[in-house]
């Protein structure tokens, strides 16, 4: 459920407070996102995204109580669960196909810049552009 | 052949054989306290036999008795090597004893065979040795001093050395399987022991593996991400803290190996 301006609603789940807060100035920054919850760890962003039903979720994979593999696990138990992005520092190929094969739209490494990152998400919301597999 | 093929056929030969390592604590005390025990039920079972085939209490109690001290003896000892031994001891006198006490029936030689199993049981050379070199003695000594307590047939009687050598001919065959079988238990725990050596040492890779991540990964990606969204004292504060959290990294995964500290243990394979 996009905001009335039409701006993605996203939620970052990043159990780093600084790679979350930078990633969600990149995405403010541009008028295409709205930021609407933020997560430290798996559990707690399953509960952002069921509070807030947003439009993406884009999502770390190591993190405390749950990691993003679970996550992805436990959101496709749900109704119309929101397309994930995996924004993770690791890239071997085993762990970019476990992620898209438990559901994430996209497999984004934290290596690439952070001014990519919005039209890299936008595309993955919008089934448009970039692949769903690790873009570039 | 040469002495190098004389070799390599000696080395097949000795592959097919059992090296004979010791088994955990755990498994042999439970095996060695079910052989003990096998070997007190013989003690009651054979006691109640030779009353039954009508022999003079004392000659019973002597030989029983003997058995019975031998399968004290393999409770109390303190080595592992003694208490198999008594045990073995114990077990191969209670085939000799119910060979005599049934007067050379030659069923009671099967006997012979399944305690040559059991012995395996302890998957060590010392005990199935014992239990071997006691099956050839008594064969080829009772079995000769004395035929008609060993034997029960006219042929083997009148010929105990060539009947001593066909039972030691099926006695041998039941050895080799008992030995295959603990040359293939052997062989199992092995590849076990290899699977479960693998197994921690892919736990501890990936548990590194996250390490890394989560401290020189996340902390080089915030120091570029701060950069680029020209935050210049964020990005430095994220590379000073990821060379912190890094170095620390290194002493830890170094203190569990002290080949580093030895000359010649940081050695490089090339420069960097």
């Amino acid at each position: 459920m996009t905001t009335a301006s039409g701006a993605i609603r996203t939620v970052i789940a990043d159990d780093a407070d600084d790679l979350r807060t930078l990633i969600r100035l990149a995405l403010e920054n541009d008028a295409r996102f709205s930021v609407v919850g933020e997560a430290a760890d798996g559990e707690e962003a399953l509960s952002v995204v069921d509070a807030e039903r947003p439009d993406l979720l884009v999502l770390d994979l190591a993190m405390p109580r749950m990691d993003g593999l679970e996550v992805l696990t436990r959101l496709h138990e749900r109704f119309e669960p929101p397309p994930v992005v995996v924004l993770s520092g690791f890239t071997n190929a085993a762990m970019i196909d476990r992620a898209m094969s438990l559901g994430a739209v996209a497999y984004v490494p934290k290596g690439r810049d952070i001014t990519d990152l919005p039209d890299l998400f936008a595309a993955a919301v919008t089934g448009g552009g970039a692949d769903g597999t690790l873009a570039g | 052949m040469g002495a190098s093929g004389l070799t390599v056929g000696g080395r097949r030969l000795a592959a097919w054989f059992p090296a004979g390592r010791p088994l955990g604590d755990a498994t042999w005390q439970q095996r060695h306290r079910s052989i003990v025990v096998l070997a007190w039920l013989h003690v009651g079972g054979l006691g109640v036999y030779g009353v039954v085939r009508g022999f003079p209490l004392l000659h019973l109690g002597l030989e029983v008795g003997a058995i019975a001290l031998l399968a004290t003896a393999a409770a109390l000892v303190h080595t592992r090597m003694a208490q198999a031994s008594a045990a073995t001891l114990a077990l191969v006198s209670c085939s000799a004893l119910l060979v005599h006490l049934s007067d050379g029936l030659i069923e009671a030689h099967f006997h012979f065979f399944i305690v040559v199993g059991v012995v395996t049981l302890y998957q060590s050379w010392l005990p199935f040795g014992l239990a071997m070199a006691y099956v050839v003695a008594h064969h080829g000594t009772v079995g000769v001093l004395d035929p008609s307590s060993v034997y029960n047939h006219p042929a083997a009687i009148n010929s105990p050395w060539l009947w001593a050598a066909i039972h030691g001919l099926f006695v041998t065959g039941a050895a080799l399987a008992g030995m295959r079988s603990w040359k293939l238990a052997e062989d199992e725990h092995t590849r076990a022991e290899e699977a479960a050596l693998q197994l921690h040492e892919r736990t501890i890779r990936q548990r590194e593996a996250v390490q890394l991540n989560d401290t020189v990964v996340q902390g080089l990606v915030g120091a570029k991400y701060a950069a680029q969204l020209g935050d210049a004292e964020g990005a430095q504060r994220a590379i000073d803290r990821t060379l912190a959290l890094a170095q620390q990294l290194v002493s830890d995964l170094m203190s569990e190996d002290d080949k580093h500290f030895e000359p010649g243990g940081l050695r490089r394979e090339a420069a960097v």
